[in-house]
């Protein structure tokens, strides 16, 4: 029987080689991005283990003793901690709060307007911003938002002083969701519209013959015709209140409004990049990628019990 | 569908008109107010009388950047950065798309979960750092092209379409003694075109934008992108010094403010040139039918 078992094996091995032979060139084609993917999606998770590590340049990672949790206990007893998860959590789930729901507001809109030419502008218009970079779009709000900038001069007969909206840690949220919404509802309400598409015109058609009104058409056939697009974009979103975007967070931040702004990556930048402290920001970074990870896993799971047995939701996997 | 439009009905049809009017407005505005910041009149800067259009025409800011050599030079940068990225990423995952697609091909699950992984888990900022640090590509023009190359998402929408290629159109090539690579560049390819193109001006269009790669990899002002110059000219307000800018128009308040505004029109005026494109493609539904699933 064993014997059988290891000639079989064997075949399978040869089988397996004579494929690989016969069809080496698709091997071929196969590993040079192959390697670029286990280099770099796969190299940073082994120099994951730099968070265990008391890691420095010199003597190189794999040289460097092992600390165990040190790092993390340290994290917990960082002065910033609280303000860290705090701002961290406040502003991916305000940034949800707001942003989730304005490209289906959008692209409901969108899909009453019957004249075709205004419909396309204001698609082309809000969609636009999706292509351009964060620090254009930040650079935009700096000129229209700083102390003597276009908004400050024309609120200026209202207010005794100008309104610190880059500076006042108050206005942080605001300024840093606003700038989300502006740059991102166009693109995902391109995704709803297209989901929109495929929905049965003969639903509205029974509908209007039934006396349907306008809101009991979208309320009973748009939205729960793109309830599988909304939810599977509702678990993507999800993963995003702990891993905020960096780069809008970092443009937009200043001393002056850590307070509210500072959050983990960007502690992370700052300890790790500038400050070297390599082993502490990369525990610091970890525990917000396993974060974003298991709020995306629980959300679909969560959506996939709720959603058993009906198929207008839908799940990633 | 026009059977009977109430008054309900009016009021519903002209809330959606004020409300999309007033979106168009808030999208639009600041995009135009920028434009015509960066060709008005140095006074009326200063003043802030610029409202929506331009107050006077003055172009001398555009001047002023185009004989700053380090500005043309980070301009030319990116655009490298850009072109490299966008061809790159097609040269390496288009053959690794297409290998993936083939039903022949063994362990073909447990490669696409293997890259999956990739892209559902991201180890963070400091251990790809690190990575970048090993591959002696710190300080490099490699550090800003080659790290971001591998992105799984691109290689589904490739191998997505592969797929829908019909196998006949293959066999009969098979049959006559053609390659696997025969069969990819001379059949698959060329039927490829539109998402080969959709893929290279998305990977182009997010180079040009990259901020985080040269920040953390890029100390050499040499290999600086216009990203990082726009950051240094509006929030940091440094110039980075041409020969030819020693002039007295330093003096000018609003001379600076309307250089600050051109150069943001310089880094947005080439995503609008291939925003047509972009958006063809995207509605297209090559993109969206991925996200469908």
């Amino acid at each position: 029987m064993s014997q059988q078992t290891a000639l079989a094996k064997r075949k399978g091995l040869s089988k397996l080689l004579a494929d690989i032979w016969r069809d080496y060139d698709l091997y071929l084609m196969l590993l040079p991005g192959l390697a670029g993917f286990l280099l770099f999606g796969y190299g940073p998770m082994y120099g994951l283990t730099m968070a265990f590590k008391d890691f420095n340049l010199v003597s190189g990672l794999a040289e460097s003793a092992w600390v165990g949790f040190r790092w993390f206990e340290d994290f917990y007893n960082d002065p910033y901690f609280f303000r860290l998860i705090r701002n961290t959590l406040l502003l991916g789930a305000f940034n949800l709060l707001w942003g989730f729901p304005m490209p289906i507001i959008l692209a409901l809109l969108l899909n009453e307007i019957r004249i075709i030419w205004f419909r396309r502008l204001v698609q082309s218009v809000s969609f636009f911003p999706y292509f351009i970079a964060v620090i254009t779009v930040v650079s935009i709000m700096w000129m229209l938002f700083r102390s003597d900038g276009i908004v400050n001069r024309i609120l200026a007969p209202f207010t005794e002083e100008y309104v610190g909206f880059l500076t006042d840690p108050a206005w942080f949220r605001t300024m840093y969701i606003g700038s989300d919404i502006w740059q991102y509802t166009g693109y995902f309400a391109t995704i709803y519209l297209a989901a929109l598409t495929a929905i049965d015109p003969v639903l509205y058609e029974a509908a209007i013959m039934d006396g349907a009104n306008r809101w009991q058409r979208i309320w009973n056939i748009t939205l729960p015709g793109i309830l599988p697009t909304i939810t599977i974009l509702f678990i993507l979103s999800v993963g995003m209140i702990v891993s905020v975007g960096f780069e809008r967070v970092f443009l937009l931040y200043s001393p002056a409004t850590y307070e509210t702004a500072d959050v983990l990556p960007t502690y992370v930048y700052r300890r790790g990049i500038m400050g070297y402290n390599f082993s502490y920001a990369t525990a610091v970074g970890l525990i917000d990628s396993v974060a974003a990870t298991v709020m995306v896993l629980a959300a679909n799971t969560i959506l996939r019990r709720v959603g058993r047995g009906s198929d207008s939701t839908a799940t990633i996997w | 569908m026009k059977h009977k439009m109430g008054l309900g009905g009016i009021a519903f049809s002209v809330g959606v008109y004020v409300a999309l009017t007033l979106a168009l407005v808030v999208w639009l505005y600041p995009l135009l107010f920028i434009l015509s910041s960066s060709i008005s009149d140095w006074l009326a800067l200063e003043q802030g009388r610029v409202r929506l259009l331009p107050v006077g025409l003055e172009f001398s800011s555009y001047q002023f950047i185009i004989a700053q050599k380090p500005m043309v030079r980070a301009f030319f940068n990116s655009a490298f950065y850009s072109a490299s990225r966008a061809l790159l990423t097609l040269a390496l995952l288009a053959p690794l798309a297409y290998a993936l697609s083939e039903r022949k091909l063994r362990g073909r699950n447990f490669l696409t979960v293997l890259l999956l992984i990739t892209m559902l888990f991201g180890a963070g900022m400091i251990p790809m750092y690190m990575v970048v640090r090993w591959a002696s590509l710190l300080n490099t023009r490699w550090a800003i092209i080659i790290p971001q190359l591998f992105s799984f998402w691109y290689v589904i929408l490739l191998r997505t379409s592969f797929a829908s290629i019909p196998d006949e159109l293959k066999e009969s090539a098979y049959i006559d003694g053609a390659s696997n690579w025969t069969v990819f560049s001379r059949i698959v390819l060329p039927l490829s075109k539109p998402i080969l193109a959709t893929i290279g001006l998305f990977a182009g269009v997010r180079a040009w934008n990259d901020f985080f790669s040269p920040l953390l990899y890029l100390q050499d002002k040499e290999f600086w992108p216009l990203t990082i110059v726009l950051r240094n000219v509006v929030m940091l307000a440094t110039f980075p010094q041409g020969e030819a800018g020693e002039a007295d128009m330093y003096q000018s308040a609003g001379f600076w403010i309307q250089a600050q505004m051109a150069v943001i029109v310089i880094n947005i005026v080439p995503v609008l040139i291939v925003y047509p494109f972009l958006q063809r493609y995207f509605t297209k539904g090559i993109m969206l039918g991925a996200v469908k699933g």
